[in-house]
């Protein structure tokens, strides 16, 4: 009922319309005041009839139709401080030149994310992060969360992973969720052109993009209530109103790059079994050397019954392979991308529109598989239908196929590590002659990686569509009423897929595999309507602003999955070929969520010195316990700008501002309700529902302030201190509880407090040259300080991985586990009696160790005199995190450079745990060491701990990185000659992207996730797809 | 200013009608994943199935991986890997069991799985119940012809209260204390008690079992209950399982060689006389009836698990109780038992690393259930021991040995060579045997050999009860630390060298049955002591 009463009163705003008056037309010229260039597609408005013009090539604007009177004439362009002037129309023509000056700081950038209406940045009372197209498009990236790393103070972007076509992890400033059932999701609430994302962010091109404006907590994002406690970004794309009015403009951009691994992992060069008979002897006194024979590739000697090798009797891992091959060279391989835009828009008088469309391929740097590539299609426009009555309606479909690869325990970049460099990873397999030797190293414990990779297929495809409509109509000038619908529609399949026929190695022996096909087909659909009703008016000094809105949202999701084993057939990937049998599966799963929510604003702003907001949201949600199906939430927020009250020498602005508020993070769809498990029809019981589930909670205080000064110095700095409430966590129930495992309940608290600066310099400003740089800066802390749950471990869902504990009063992002002895005060005085004073030293390593200088030297993991043996091992918040960049402009010549940096913050290095076990990396060969420090393959292996979370491989993640570079030269028309006629300007670019690492720490890469759960605090390397460098040159040419 | 007053009156309108308008949308939404309890509880077939279910979740609970690490220290398989906290159980010396909530999940499932799965399984039995109970005149409807409704409900009563004993049962055997409760009992006041309640607890619900059956005379086991015994007859075969059940939870339970000793033999004898005369071994159907520990054991996989050392040396006693430190691997053992050949076989190559202690090494696996297979095809099919008539037949005569029953030494030798003999090809066991150690170091050989791979807690409890445990093993098994938490009670464990002979830890070995030489604790293994 509601949503027919909605879509009836969107219709209505729709076909309103209003007559015409008796008219005269405005013109002028728009020009920049300090060097009087004219400026093209800059703007003029006409506020009270909000209608308004860009300006052409020469920068002349011109606007017809204008009934006769006096109007406030708004002339904005980006980058340029805005002004508002009176002009009185005549009838006929009318003329008005502008001058604007530029704004170096971006005072006067337009915010419209979580405020009232869009309000200059100067007069926020919260931070709100804003990245520009200028920002992003020197080095375009393939989704919107990567382009936002290291731009704004306070946002965390991890790229776990360099698969081709995964997004970042994107959290703002501290973590709002103790990761529970669930594994915590920070994630901010994502608003694409008013479509709120439901889902990855890896389907929109950063190229589309005009800007981003980042609401960091709930201090700022109260707006967008019980989903916004981890804040929102919002993006814009671009439209047809950034061309000259009359205009049509093209850009069509193409990109060719390389990719390539530029680290690498020390692996082991030497092994640590016998060659020789003596070698043998010394071994095992009574062996007998007929019993043994050489190995294929001369390297050891095997027992030729069971081909056992024999360990050499000191332990010590310095032996010679008979050959040697680069196996990560020949798993890896320099790949290529590519990146090809065309946009086409055009302004006219009564509409605008933008049509673009894109082509990413990006193959990655692993050998065998082709990668990502995307399609995208995007359509802007905007209507003016009658005075005071505008539409704007956005849409785009992308298309994307991924050729996956699986990560982790058992993944090819796990294999690639085992494959000792003796073995011939590109001969074929004995058995059947095909490619690439399943078991070439019949000691590894992993299939050959390039077996895997040419025989199973793990892909992705993606099909998404994001709309939006929007009506504005004004029809009084005081009054803005507004109708809004957006939908998401996405679908994605998954297959994965063996063949019949395919091998498995059990050391020597192989057998065969009877195939397995798998998809799962998942479909999703989400739309939010609104009506907003805004009241704006100036009181003498007073500026009244009064909204309200109502905004529906429901969103449905349906997914299956069907999959079968064993083929009676080869060759076939269809269902069709499986046998008869209890062979195939098929599952399915839906939700639908159904939310409500209202809110009321009034922003008061004084003299434009004293601004104040009150907010009150009120959201009901299925997703909500039935007794608690609606929550408020508010903010109240204030600034004062001194400098408008006071002159003070050298400063251009300073303010200062604080801000409380409060929003939410909605339970998952199942927690609220009683389950049960149904498998084969039987059923069990699974999580005790919870009618009093409510939203967590968060609470914000924002306090800061921004200072510009001497025209070249902006300095924004904020402290912001939140608790989230309420937290959402499956508590588990005891064994008398009747039979339910678990119950969601709101069982915690998180406190998190963040530091964060920015701060500008504008070195050079002159006509022909500029230089700027800017820094950002941040640092948080985090700490759960109420959990009503036993304490846990959790990590990423591979195995072993559980590393960070999460117990009450602990810092969140701590890591516990098996602690190794550096001093002999370390240990027990049980320890110490059990194994005997005399038998303990520091080697030289500095680990306390059992049988020092002999084939059993072991370190000694410390039990403390409780017998507790599990301790703090690390942590993976950074003391602080930097970022610089630059950006110097000579004529037509860009150099632009973004460094970044994180200082401290530990990792948990489970891909070296593993070599380890393993003799396969570096530090266990012993080649080269000087005898005295030679240690046993036992030794390096007893750091190992079965896998076990263990103190040793927790290494410090400090790294510099110089993110991204671009060097471009840009041609305008006068330097074309003829070709100026029909182009604008041609730009070259050379770009690199993660050229360059400065770390000690020994994985491929210090920016590492685990492959899923709380990507942002899980710094756990465990067998991922490295992330890479990448080259590339790109022409634009503009129309 | 009054112009503002006024002004201002519109957007409150605004606003409060949009406040107003909130509550309009319906917010009820219907998971549709899942069915609710008024569903599970909708008709008296989705009552029967709570029981149905409930056998299929206490066999999995029995079975899964974790045993493998509880079986690892009762050095009846052997593996150094991490995984089922199987290095952790097989460290020598022996270490505590680490019952903190920073223990890895292996280490974890070991309390956990068999805890909360069979409780699971208990709050469904007394579900069922309870619904019995509650409404008059409620009745199953008949799936077996010729059997009436009213009947074939009180067939699902009997399996109700078989569930019950096997769960409590199960959980005596193996955890220190444990709650009680069942479908009369207040949740709310519940508290700890000893293993001897837990299993008195379970014995009670066996023997409410076996009076219900008993009346059911040609009734049968409805499908669905137990995969392979759709046709199990109450009142006979259904009694029989009863009857070893509760001799198996007598003898099994018993921690030490005084509690053996001071178990009621007379009524191990006589639950045994009357108890099984089938093999009890559940179908696998690869899909719920399966046996992952089993399956992970298997010869076709043969490199995560291999057979202790120390059951080849019964077999063959020219080979070493315990596997040699030299680094030598061991060959191909020969014995007068026809089962070394036909229920395991060898592998010339041992796939665990050596410097995690070479006591670990094994060359064998168990092969007798050849459709229990990891490759080719893949599934967990065929006959999944859980009690043999073997084991039956061993109670039996353990019972009249113990009891001294001279009359019935012949019987018992009988039952020994049911098996000893009819496929072990060994020289019988005469009833002069009695006189001496033979027949009872037969008794526990047969145990060994015959019994491998049975159902849970077989090998544990024997080497408990004998005294056999390493020192430092932890006899039974603590409350799941995440339990204790929620309890708000204090965390302990048991095991670990340090504590042998503490309640609940293996003491020193005072006698050495496999002529292991007892060497001093500190010498053993040096180099990886934790």
């Amino acid at each position: 009922m509601l949503k027919k009463l909605l879509q009836t009163f969107v219709l209505l705003l729709f076909l309103s319309a209003s007559a015409l008056a008796q008219t005269g037309t405005l013109e002028g010229t728009i020009t920049d005041a300090n060097t009087g260039e004219t400026l093209l597609g800059a703007n003029v408005f006409l506020v009270e009839l909000s209608r308004g013009a860009a300006t052409d090539v020469d920068g002349n604007y011109f606007v017809r139709n204008i009934p006769v009177g006096t109007y406030t004439l708004r002339s904005t362009y980006l980058g340029y401080k805005e002004v508002s002037q009176e002009v009185t129309i005549g009838q006929g023509a009318n003329t008005l030149d502008i001058e604007l000056t530029v704004d170096t700081f971006g005072l006067d950038e337009v915010i419209v994310t979580g405020v009232i209406s869009g309000t200059p940045r100067k007069k926020l009372a919260f931070t709100v992060g804003n990245v520009s197209a200028e920002d992003i498009e020197k080095v375009p990236t393939t989704d919107i969360s990567s382009a936002l790393q290291g731009k704004v103070a306070g946002v965390k972007v991890t790229q776990g992973s360099g698969a081709p076509g995964s997004s970042a992890a994107i959290r703002l400033r501290g973590s709002t969720a103790i990761g529970g059932g669930n594994g915590g999701d920070q994630g901010p609430l994502v608003i694409v052109d008013g479509v709120i994302l439901d889902g990855s962010l890896a389907d929109i091109p950063s190229q589309s993009i005009k800007n981003i404006e980042i609401l960091k907590g709930a201090a700022a994002a109260s707006l967008y209530g019980s989903r916004a406690a981890n804040g929102v970004i919002q993006v814009f794309t671009k439209r047809g109103d950034d061309v000259a009015s009359g205009k049509t403009s093209v850009v069509l951009r193409n990109e060719f790059g390389t990719s390539f691994l530029t680290s690498e992992i020390d692996l082991a060069q030497s092994h640590v079994y016998v060659s020789t008979e003596a070698e043998l002897l010394e071994a095992i006194p009574t062996a007998d050397i007929n019993d043994y024979s050489m190995d294929p590739t001369g390297s050891y000697l095997v027992n030729n019954n069971g081909f056992n090798r024999v360990t050499i009797a000191d332990g010590i891992a310095d032996q010679s392979y008979g050959q040697y091959f680069d196996q990560l060279d020949r798993v890896y391989e320099s790949g290529s991308s590519m990146n090809n835009y065309i946009s086409v828009s055009q302004n006219n008088e009564n509409s605008n529109f933008l049509l673009s469309f894109s082509n990413v391929t990006e193959s990655g740097v692993v050998k065998l598989k082709d990668g990502y590539e995307r399609q995208n299609v995007r359509l802007n426009t905007d209507v003016n239908i009658a005075e005071g009555l505008d539409l704007s309606a956005s849409g785009s479909y992308s298309q994307s196929g991924n050729n996956q690869i699986s990560q982790g325990p058992g993944s090819p970049f796990w294999g690639a590590l085992f494959m000792q460099p003796n073995y011939d990873i590109l001969a074929p397999n004995e058995e059947d002659g095909s490619p690439y030797n399943v078991n070439a190293d019949p000691y590894a414990v992993e299939d050959n990686p390039l077996y895997s990779l040419n025989t199973s297929i793990f892909g992705q495809d993606r099909k998404r569509f994001l709309g939006n409509a929007q009506v504005r109509y004004k029809p009084i000038q005081e009054v803005l009423l507004e109708g809004s619908y957006s939908i998401d529609i996405r679908n994605s399949q998954n297959e994965s897929y063996t063949p019949l026929g395919t091998l498995t190695s059990t050391g020597f022996s192989t057998s065969e595999s009877s195939g397995s096909l798998s998809r799962t087909n998942v479909d999703n659909k989400s739309e939010n309507m609104s009506l907003t009703a805004g009241y704006d008016k100036h009181f003498d000094d007073l500026y009244v602003r009064v909204k309200g809105s109502y905004l529906y949202e429901n969103s449905d999701y349906f997914s299956w999955d069907a999959g079968a084993t064993n083929f009676a057939v080869g060759n076939i990937k269809s269902w069709d070929a499986i046998e008869s049998g209890d062979n195939k599966s098929v599952d399915n799963y839906n939700q639908k969520v159904i939310s409500e929510n209202v809110f009321g604003i009034v922003s008061l702003d004084y003299r434009d010195a004293y601004i104040v907001d009150f907010l009150l949201r009120r959201d009901g949600s299925s997703l909500f316990g039935e007794n608690e199906r609606y929550n408020n939430y508010y903010r109240v927020s204030g600034a004062y700008r001194i400098s408008e009250d006071f002159d003070l020498p050298g400063i251009d602005e300073f303010k200062v501002r604080a801000s409380l508020g409060t929003a939410g993070l909605r339970p998952p769809f199942s927690a609220q309700y009683l389950t049960y498990n149904i498998n084969g029809g039987l059923t069990s019981k699974g999580t005790l529902g919870n009618p009093d589930l409510k939203p967590a909670l968060a609470t914000e205080l924002e306090i800061g302030t921004n200072i510009d000064f001497l025209d070249r110095f902006s300095l924004e700095a904020s402290y912001s201190t939140t608790e989230v409430t309420d937290q959402i966590l499956s508590v588990p129930l005891s064994a008398a509880a009747g039979g339910f495992n678990s119950r969601w309940q709101n069982a915690g608290t998180i406190e998190t407090s963040t530091i964060e600066a920015t701060f500008n310099y504008q070195a050079i400003q002159e006509r022909d040259m500029s230089l700027s740089f800017g820094v950002n800066f941040d640092r948080t802390r985090q700490k759960i300080t109420e959990l009503s749950v036993p304490p846990y471990f959790q990590g990423p869902t591979t195995q072993n991985a559980d590393v960070f504990y999460i117990a009450e009063g602990e810092t969140y992002g701590v890591m516990y586990g098996t602690k190794w002895a550096r001093s002999i005060s370390d240990l027990s005085s049980d320890q110490v009696a059990t194994i005997g004073e005399s038998n303990l030293t520091v080697n030289n390593y500095g680990y306390v160790v059992t049988d020092a200088g002999t084939v059993s030297e072991s370190p000694v993991s410390i039990v403390d005199e409780d017998g507790n043996g599990t301790f703090k091992i690390g942590d993976v918040n950074p003391d602080f995190n930097i970022a610089l960049n630059t950006n110097f402009n000579f004529k037509g010549f860009n150099i632009y450079m973004l460094w970044d940096a994180k200082f401290g913050g530990d990792i948990y290095n489970q891909t070296k745990q593993w070599l380890y076990r393993e003799d396969r990396h570096g530090d266990s060969d012993q080649a080269g060491v000087a005898a005295a420090n030679q240690k046993p393959v036992g030794y390096w292996q007893s750091f190992y701990n079965t896998n076990n979370p263990s103190g040793y491989f927790v290494e410090d993640g400090t790294y510099i990185k110089l993110r991204e570079l671009s060097l471009s030269y840009t041609l305008g028309s006068e330097q074309l000659g003829a070709l100026g006629n029909a182009l604008q300007s041609i730009n070259l670019a050379l770009i690199g992207r993660n050229l360059l690492t400065i770390t000690d720490y020994t994985g491929y890469d210090p920016e590492v996730a685990g492959a899923n759960g709380d990507i942002t605090n899980f710094a756990f390397d465990g067998f991922g797809y490295p992330n890479f460098t990448q080259l590339s040159g790109s022409i634009e040419l503009r129309f | 200013m009054k112009q503002l007053k006024k002004t201002l009156k519109i957007p409150y309108l605004l606003m409060a009608m949009l406040f107003l308008a909130a509550g309009c949308a319906d917010l009820a939404v219907e998971n549709k994943n899942s069915p609710t309890t008024e569903d599970v509880l909708s008709d008296p077939s989705d009552v029967e199935s709570l029981v149905q279910g409930g056998f299929v979740s206490w066999w999995q609970a029995g079975t899964a991986l974790y045993m493998g690490g509880v079986r690892v220290g009762a050095d009846v398989y052997t593996s150094s890997y991490g995984n089922f906290d199987m290095r952790n159980q097989g460290e020598e010396p022996r270490i505590p069991y680490n019952n903190s909530p920073t223990a890895g999940s292996g280490s974890k499932n070991v309390t956990e799985r068999p805890w909360y799965s069979n409780y699971g399984v208990l709050a469904d039995a007394n579900d069922f119940l309870n619904v019995l109970n509650s409404q008059d005149g409620f009745v199953i409807p008949s799936t077996e012809t010729g059997t009436s409704d009213e009947d074939y409900t009180t067939m699902v009563e009997a399996a109700a209260y078989l569930l019950q004993g096997l769960t409590l049962g199960d959980i005596g055997l193996y955890f220190d204390q444990a709650f009680i409760f069942d479908e009369n009992t207040d949740l709310s006041s519940l508290e700890l008690v000893p293993y001897t309640d837990v299993l008195a607890a379970a014995d009670a619900k066996l023997q409410l079992a076996k009076t219900t059956a008993s009346g059911l005379s040609g009734v049968t086991l409805g499908d669905n209950y137990i995969n392979g015994y759709n046709d199990m007859d109450m009142a006979t075969e259904f009694v029989e399982l009863v009857n070893s059940l509760r001799a198996r939870y007598m003898v099994l339970g018993a921690r030490n060689p005084a509690e053996t000793d001071a178990v009621d033999w007379n009524s191990v004898k006589g639950l045994a006389e009357d108890g099984l005369t089938y093999d009890f071994s559940p179908e696998g159907d690869d899909n719920f009836w399966y046996n992952y520990i089993m399956l992970f054991t298997d010869a076709e996989l043969g490199n995560w698990i291999r057979v202790d050392q120390r059951i080849v040396n019964l077999m063959d006693p020219s080979q070493p109780a315990a596997y040699p430190e030299d680094g030598t691997i061991l060959g191909e053992a020969s014995s007068d038992d026809a089962r070394l050949e036909s229920d395991f076989v060898y592998f010339a190559s041992v796939p665990f690393p050596p410097d995690r202690g070479l006591w670990f090494f094994g060359n064998y696996s168990p092969d007798r259930y050849p459709e229990m297979s990891f490759y080719n095809p893949p599934g967990t099919l065929g006959p999944m021991p859980h009690i043999l008539k073997a084991e039956n037949d061993l109670m039996y005569a353990e019972a009249v040995s113990r009891t001294n029953s001279t009359a019935e030494y012949s019987a018992a030798a009988q039952a020994i060579n049911n098996t000893r003999v009819d496929r072990g090809t060994l020289d019988p066991i005469t009833v002069a045997d009695f006189a001496t150690t033979a027949a009872m170091d037969a008794i526990r050989y047969e145990r060994e050999i015959e019994m491998f791979q049975s159902g849970f807690m077989y090998a544990y409890g024997d080497r408990r009860r004998f005294g056999e445990l390493q020192s430092g093993t932890p006899e039974h098994f603590p409350v799941p630390a995440e339990e204790l938490l929620l309890l708000q009670e204090v965390l302990y464990t048991f095991g670990g060298e340090s504590n042998a002979g503490d309640p609940g830890t293996a003491p020193k070995l005072s006698n050495n049955p496999f002529d292991i030489p007892l060497v001093p604790v500190d010498d053993i293994r040096p180099d990886t002591k934790f």
